[in-house]
Formats: structure tokens, C-alpha cells, sequence
């Protein structure tokens, strides 16, 4: 019984340690636990490529634009970074869809220019097509009431009508 | 217009990939939108503001 218990626990441990390939790590090289998580599936703990790309810039762009920096204000010079208004949200969720498409565009990505966590990203939203439905409502809320405010001006007793 | 030209090209480019009652309630928005150009459109034809041979509602 205690010999079947053994043998079954070095099985599980062989067949976990088999799943890194001897290849995953070359002779001589220093190993690195990312290659072997990515390879095979495992929590990467890593930052987005947009990351990166914001590190090297120092001020996080969107086609040249300034994009609304984390609040590093409140509560002294402590980051909040998990306060991001819902405007600011969709300006840069916007951007991003306009720029790269919505397909293209990760929550990862989005969250790490925000200066999020993913997971802070989606206390304000469930789901990509959340921000997606946003945008595009307040696209139609803006135009609608622009117009009819252009409307209202041009029909205004005593108002230009030239426009 | 120009300024949230972000969120308008989305609305125009994306709004495909909405699903279900997404996709239903921005669809009505647009709808609503069309709606008030079209009748103001309308009207200045009747009034005589704008030539009449284009529908306005196309």
C-alpha cells in the first residue's frame, strides 16, 4: 500500500517534470523560468509588449497624443493607479480601437497603458466588448446632441441662421 | 465632431463585432441619430432650403 502510494506520487512528479524539455534550457545556459512558461502554458507573470514600449517612451503616447497619466497625486506622492475614471477609460480604450482595431487590442495591453492591473480593469469593466458598447453609445450620445443643439440654434426665434 | 474622432470612427468601424443586445441598443442609437439628420434634412427641403431631387432619408 505505502510502496503503491510512493510509486504513484513519483509518477505525478515525473510526468509534471516532464512536461520541461530538456531542450527548454541549453548546456551552459542560465535558465530562466519564462521561456519554460511560456513553452508550456504556465502563468507568464510578465508585462505586455505595450509595457515595454511605454517604459522605453518614459511618457506613454497614442499616436503622439498624451495619454491621462495614473493619478499620482492623492494621498501624497503615493501612485492610485487603480483610479481611473470611466471617461479617461474609454479616451483610451478609443484610441487604441481606432489605431489598432478592436480585435487587435488586449485588456493587457489597455490595462498596462492605463497604468493598471488587468485585474483593476475589470472592477470598472466585464468584459472588452463592455468598453466597446461604451464608446460607441457615447459616440452616438455626443453627435446626437450636437446636432441637436445646431438645431435648436438654427430654429431659435431671433438667432443666426447662418452656419 | 472632430474632436472625439477616436469614438466615432470606433462606433463606424467596430460596431460589428458588438454581439446580441449590445449590438441591438448602439444599432437604435444609430437609428435615432439617422432619424434627426434625415428630418432636418426633410424639413429644409420642404422649406425649400435644400434641393428636393435627394431623398433625404438616403
Amino acid at each position: 500500500m505505502i510502496e503503491s502510494s510512493r510509486t504513484q506520487i513519483v509518477d505525478q512528479t515525473y510526468v509534471s517534470r516532464s512536461r520541461i524539455s530538456p531542450t527548454d534550457v541549453l548546456p551552459g545556459e542560465r535558465p530562466t523560468g519564462r521561456p519554460v512558461r511560456y513553452s508550456h502554458g504556465l502563468g507568464s507573470g510578465s508585462q505586455p509588449v505595450a509595457a515595454s514600449k511605454v517604459r522605453l517612451a518614459g511618457r506613454p503616447t497614442v499616436r503622439g497624443t498624451d495619454v491621462p497619466q495614473p493619478d499620482t497625486t492623492r494621498n501624497g506622492s503615493h501612485p492610485q493607479p487603480d483610479s481611473p475614471t470611466s471617461a479617461r477609460l474609454l479616451t483610451v480604450a478609443a484610441q487604441l480601437f481606432h489605431e489598432q482595431g478592436y480585435a487587435a487590442t488586449s485588456t493587457r495591453e489597455l490595462a498596462s497603458i492605463l497604468g493598471i492591473t488587468k485585474a483593476s480593469l475589470y472592477h470598472h469593466i466585464r468584459g472588452k466588448e463592455d468598453l466597446l458598447h461604451a464608446i460607441c453609445l457615447e459616440s452616438l450620445r455626443r453627435v446626437h446632441g450636437d446636432v441637436a443643439a445646431a438645431l435648436d440654434t438654427e430654429t431659435a426665434p431671433g438667432s443666426a441662421s447662418a452656419h | 465632431m472632430l474632436n472625439d474622432l477616436d469614438m466615432h470612427s470606433t462606433m463606424l468601424v467596430e460596431l460589428k463585432s458588438l454581439t446580441g443586445e449590445r449590438y441591438d441598443e448602439v444599432q437604435q442609437a444609430r437609428d435615432r441619430y439617422e432619424d434627426l439628420v434625415a428630418n432636418s434634412l426633410q424639413a429644409a427641403q420642404e422649406a425649400g432650403e435644400l434641393r428636393n431631387d435627394i431623398s433625404a432619408s438616403t
